[in-house]
């Protein structure tokens, strides 16, 4: 076969395609030594391509990541930046947000995550994926470390939509994010959204008795909590919430008169005449909480015996506290405490009789008090029974030469007009 | 004959002057804890947190949990305070615990209430009774009620803030998360932080410090990140303790040798077989002798894991023997054990090994002593001797593993994971120095791996160069840990983190430090625990039992040491408002402070031990144990002085503040005692 030019043109034609098949280019050179582990080189030849071509993407990346990779990451950070400007794509904002979690830097990484995210939201990509659920859970995190509560917001709007079965967290947790920005209007708004699809949030439910009255809502809460109450009756929780509400806003008539008519309606609940007594008592309505115990019957009273007696001492109702006194004394004669202040009591209230009958015991089972001793013969005085006040006296010394007994008993000698 | 006692009298208490009078400093404080709420250890927020910043300050914490057991009133006797930071307010026999701390605080102990009271209710849900709550009130100066409680930031407001105490590492913007009734009584309390609620004009002392101690409310301690834990301090930790136990008396310091920053370095075993992508053939031990060990004059105590010779092909096992035997010969390596079969977990119920070796059943004798013993009879040369154990995987020994390397007088480091730095930017993540582990401690390393840096070694390869931000971090403003740059063999297994380690140590090497073994490092945190300070006027001091601790701080302070009139002390420097005092290896030494600065010779800093240190008129000689530079300050001296410094004679001038600094390398490898005498030149200074 006779060869022909057009055979020779074919030939060259067949050999110059092959070598730009096979012959590598500048860049595919670089990202060769790139691999084979001379990023030296690499480097050299691709800042050349890259000061030739500023736009040219395949080197700017290849060159990032060598730089990176050559332990200079402070190099590569512009080189990523441009990288995500000239070519948007997931790929390359995944390595921006790679690059300054890599380099711990939380507020550029927020801010790539960011990026990432608008970037997914306008091309209407989705957050289905792995890398969605990195954007949206390192935006939310880096957002609440930033304080930025439109960017968490927005990001867990996104996680709401990807995990319906935690809705009820992320819904509480929106909350308390609107509550963070400060958007009060914004807040009750959501949970009277939250609310109206499911009244069972106790989360937003006392949220919302919290900050209703603040937003002048403060019937809308009353009538949400009176109903939550009626749909419940038996929840003591719901019961709780109602006099809370009450109770913080000062409205201390209104939950007295609920507590009332709970107590009508269930009057053997225990628990409940306990829970108002605490009430009572945190609202530091002592005298409302001494009539309650003492228009119970005895058998309810007996668990509050010592609140009560603690209440008589603090409201100074002295003549109420005799009775008591007395039963502890006669339980326990020996609870030199009580008996101290069962004989004072008594002596001011000018029942010598009874402080007597108390101290003669007391003289007995203590023969050697000094206190008791004076007490007894000081009551014997004020009933000019001058000569049992000495009795009493001349036995004490007996026991205990205390001076200042010795010297009483000679005050009483000299008034009796004794010379001993 | 009385006139004889009398003039005895008299000359015994000129002879004991002041000791008489002297009151030891109690360093101890009680962590009360609840022991039900901790899921795991890092729910222990006293250890995680508070600890750091209570060891600074000097005191030593104990842990008890309350809800097992109350110390009686005797065994109080060993503590300054108590502190309690409960996650709720739940406690299983709450009353007895509000009656217990009421007493405690009637005593006259000191109380820090971080966080819930942890005592409202008991582990049923029973309520302690009114009673017993209003008694607690009553002593801790405050009143109570929980009706006001709210968590929502539209409600709260700021009525009164003190920045410096309550926006230490975190502004309060947007997180004023908890609002509960809570007034302090005292009125020579401080309140630091005064919140309002908006609705009802209630008002909280979120922060106050009074007679009784003081309180921070839930959630203006620290901030966490819902999401990610992440933490800052809210409140200035170092300022809140030191304010309630009180701070005025010489710290024992675990940082500093004569005034200089310690350095140490150590190596974790694993990965030395592996082969390092540097010229894919060469194992990473080979790698580490060549490039670190033989090329950095810096101390490092190098760990292996017997497992790795074990599972050596032959060949490979020779070279590799030889590798370590090599390492361990060379004068700047301390040896030590990574184990035997590595610990994954340490855990007896979830117990796992790294390496499955035959024949091979975990016990702590099998895991840490034949180790040890395998180091010493086999890899290690004549002279030398690995007493070190350094914790594998988790680094959470159990009670077993702890008590056999006390038993044994091993020493135990690893663990703790310190950052401070961009990613981490708070004292909240500077682990104490000790971990509990049922009465034993398990020293933490003083700061975090390339494993931390680096996502499990997963890359950034390059990421162990931020642990720099953490040394400087640790160094200013306060000087919190010493730096120790730690590290595994596999960092060598790849081009970018051998140069990054190297980076690391050229940055060392531009820092003033003072190099110590690993084992020097512990040698100070036992000093931490044995030294007792005595008090015996506001400035004048004996501390006794330190041990081969050697500094001492004082901090905020602003005047020098009489260092004629003290004993036993060599000098002191003055660094960021700390004064740090040197003291010689006496058993006692007396601290005299005073508003002049001396004038005669003393040392400033050396950056190393220093041993047989003499002042004669204007004369000073010493001898200096140190790495790599030999630097040391004088201060107090005058004018010019012949100076004989390893046998070399140089003339020393002092500046115009009475100093003599000298800085020169040292060509010797490993620890060299440098003999040095200073004196004053003839016919007195010029």
């Amino acid at each position: 076969m006779k060869v022909k030019w057009w055979h020779i043109a074919l030939f060259v034609f067949f050999i110059l395609i092959v070598a730009v098949v096979v012959h590598p280019t500048r860049l595919r050179l670089s990202w060769m030594l790139v691999k084979s582990g001379k990023p030296m080189e690499a480097i050299q030849n691709l800042t050349q391509i890259y000061s030739k071509d500023p736009k040219n993407y395949r080197a700017i990346k290849i060159l990032a990541e060598a730089l990176e990779n050559m332990g200079r990451p402070e190099e590569s950070m512009e080189l990523f930046e441009k990288l995500v400007e000239l070519k948007p794509t997931d790929e390359n904002f995944k390595e921006l947000a790679r690059f300054y979690m890599w380099t711990k830097n939380p507020a550029q990484a927020k801010r790539a995550y960011q990026r990432w995210f608008d970037f997914r939201k306008g091309k209407k990509i989705g957050f289905t994926d792995d890398d969605g659920t990195e954007i949206v859970d390192n935006l939310y995190s880096l957002s609440l470390l930033a304080r930025d509560y439109k960017s968490a917001i927005e990001a867990l709007k996104v996680r709401r939509q990807l995990h319906p079965d935690q809705a009820h967290f992320i819904d509480n947790d929106m909350i308390t994010l609107y509550e963070k920005a400060g958007d009060l209007d914004g807040t009750i708004a959501y949970i009277e959204s939250l609310l109206a699809k499911d009244k069972g949030n106790v989360y937003a439910l006392e949220k919302y008795m919290q900050l209703a009255p603040l937003a002048g809502k403060k019937d809308a809460a009353r009538n949400v909590l009176i109903e939550d109450i009626e749909t419940n009756p038996k929840d003591v929780a719901a019961r709780k919430r109602f006099v809370d509400f009450e109770t913080v806003n000062k409205e201390l008539g209104a939950a007295d008169e609920w507590y009332r008519k709970w107590m009508e309606r269930s009057p053997t609940d225990q628990a409940l005449k306990k829970e108002y007594l605490n009430w009572l008592l945190a609202t530091d309505q002592q005298k409302p909480a001494i009539a309650f115990l003492e228009a119970v019957s005895e058998e309810e009273r007996k668990p509050f015996e010592e609140t009560l007696v603690r209440l008589y001492e603090w409201n100074n109702m002295k003549e109420k506290l005799v009775e008591p006194y007395i039963a502890r004394f006669e339980k326990n004669p020996n609870d030199a405490e009580n008996a101290k202040k069962l004989v004072w009591l008594l002596i001011d209230l000018k029942q010598y009789d009874k402080a007597e009958t108390v101290l003669k015991r007391l003289v007995e089972l203590h023969p050697g008090n000094s206190e008791y001793a004076l007490a007894l013969a000081d009551i014997y005085q004020t009933k000019d029974k001058t000569d049992a006040s000495i009795a009493v006296m001349e036995k004490a010394v007996q026991k205990n030469r205390d001076p200042k007994l010795l010297k009483q008993l000679g005050v009483l000698y000299l008034s009796a007009g004794e010379n001993r | 004959m009385s006139h004889f006692k009398s003039i005895f009298l008299l000359a015994v208490l000129l002879v004991l002057p002041g000791t008489l009078f002297a009151a030891e400093i109690n360093r101890n404080i009680l962590a009360v804890i609840d022991f039900s709420e901790l899921k795991d250890e890092s729910y222990n927020l006293i250890e995680k947190f508070a600890e750091t910043p209570l060891n600074h300050l000097g005191f030593k914490v104990e842990y008890v949990d309350v809800s097992q057991y109350l110390p009686d009133d005797k065994e109080m006797t060993k503590y300054a305070g108590i502190v309690s930071w409960f996650l709720d307010n739940q406690l299983k026999g709450a009353p007895d615990y509000a009656r217990w701390l009421t007493r405690q605080i009637l005593n006259g102990k000191k109380v820090a209430a971080i966080g819930n009271f942890g005592f409202f209710t008991d582990e049923k849900g029973e309520e302690t009774p009114n009673e017993v709550m209003d008694e607690f009130y009553k002593a801790f100066q405050i009143s109570y009620d929980w009706h006001e409680r709210s968590d929502s930031p539209l409600l709260i407001e700021v009525l009164y803030k003190d920045p410096k105490m309550t926006e230490f590492e975190r502004k309060l913007s947007n997180e004023l998360t908890n609002f509960e009734k809570i007034n302090v009584l005292d009125k020579q309390a401080k309140v630091y932080l005064k919140l309002k609620r908006k609705d009802t004009g209630a008002i909280c002392d979120a922060v106050f410090i009074h007679s009784k101690g003081g309180a921070v409310l839930s959630d203006y301690a620290i901030f966490l990140n819902p999401e990610t834990f992440e933490s800052r301090w809210r409140i200035d930790p170092f300022t809140f303790f030191a304010k309630i136990f009180g701070s005025d008396f010489p710290k024992p310091d675990i940082t500093t040798i004569n005034g200089v920053r310690m350095f140490m370095s150590h190596i974790d075993g694993d990965g030395i077989r592996n082969i390092s992508d540097i010229d894919g053939k060469t194992p990473s031990g080979k790698v580490a002798y060549d490039e670190i060990f033989t090329k950095f004059n810096v101390p490092v105590s190098v760990s292996v894991v017997i497992g790795d010779l074990v599972l050596a092909q032959r060949g490979e096992r020779e070279a590799l023997f030889d590798t370590i035997r090599k390492i361990f010969a060379l004068p700047n390596i301390e040896p030590a054990s990574h184990g035997w079969a590595h610990p994954l977990v340490w855990d007896e119920k979830r117990r796992s090994m790294a390496y499955d070796l035959k024949g091979y059943f975990y016990s702590p004798q099998n895991e840490i002593g034949e180790s040890l013993k395998y180091i010493n009879e086999h890899l290690v040369p004549k002279g030398k001797k690995a007493n070190l154990f350094f914790w594998t995987g988790n680094c959470r020994p159990d009670f077993d593993a702890l008590k056999y390397v006390y038993d044994n007088n091993i020493g135990n480091i690893n663990g703790g994971d310190t950052r401070f730095d961009s990613q981490y930017p708070s004292y909240t993540y500077v682990s104490p120095p000790f971990h509990h582990v049922g009465g034993f401690l398990q020293n933490f390393s003083a700061d975090a791996n390339e494993v931390t840096f680096t996502n499990l070694w997963t890359g950034p390869f390059y990421g162990f160069k931020y642990v720099v931000e953490t040394y400087q971090n640790t160094e200013s403003p306060i000087r919190l840990r010493p730096i120790d740059v730690y590290y595994h063999f596999y960092n060598m297994e790849r081009r970018v983190s051998a140069d990054t380690l190297k980076n690391i140590y050229d940055w060392v090497a531009t820092q003033e430090t003072a190099p110590v073994f690993i084992s020097g490092y512990l040698d100070k945190l036992k000093g931490f625990l044995s030294s007792r300070i005595e008090k015996i006027s506001p400035d004048r001091f004996v501390i006794t039992g330190n041990s081969d601790l050697r500094s001492v701080r004082i901090d905020d302070y602003d005047g020098y040491v009489d260092v004629a009139a003290s004993r036993g002390v060599m000098g002191f420097l003055s660094h960021q408002g700390s004064l740090y005092i040197h003291l010689d290896n006496g058993e006692s030494s007396e601290i005299r402070l005073t508003k002049n600065r001396p004038a005669t010779p003393y040392l400033a800093k050396a950056n190393g031990e220093v041993s047989n240190w003499k002042v004669q008129g204007e004369s000073v000689s010493f001898d200096l144990r140190t790495m790599g530079r030999l630097l040391f300050k004088l201060a107090g001296t005058k004018g010019a002085y012949d100076a004989v410094i390893g046998g070399k004679s140089v003339t020393l001038k002092s500046n115009e503040r009475g100093e003599i600094f000298f800085s020169e390398p040292l060509d010797k490898i490993g620890f060299e005692t440098v003999k040095i005498s200073l004196t004053a030149r003839r016919g007195g200074p010029i």
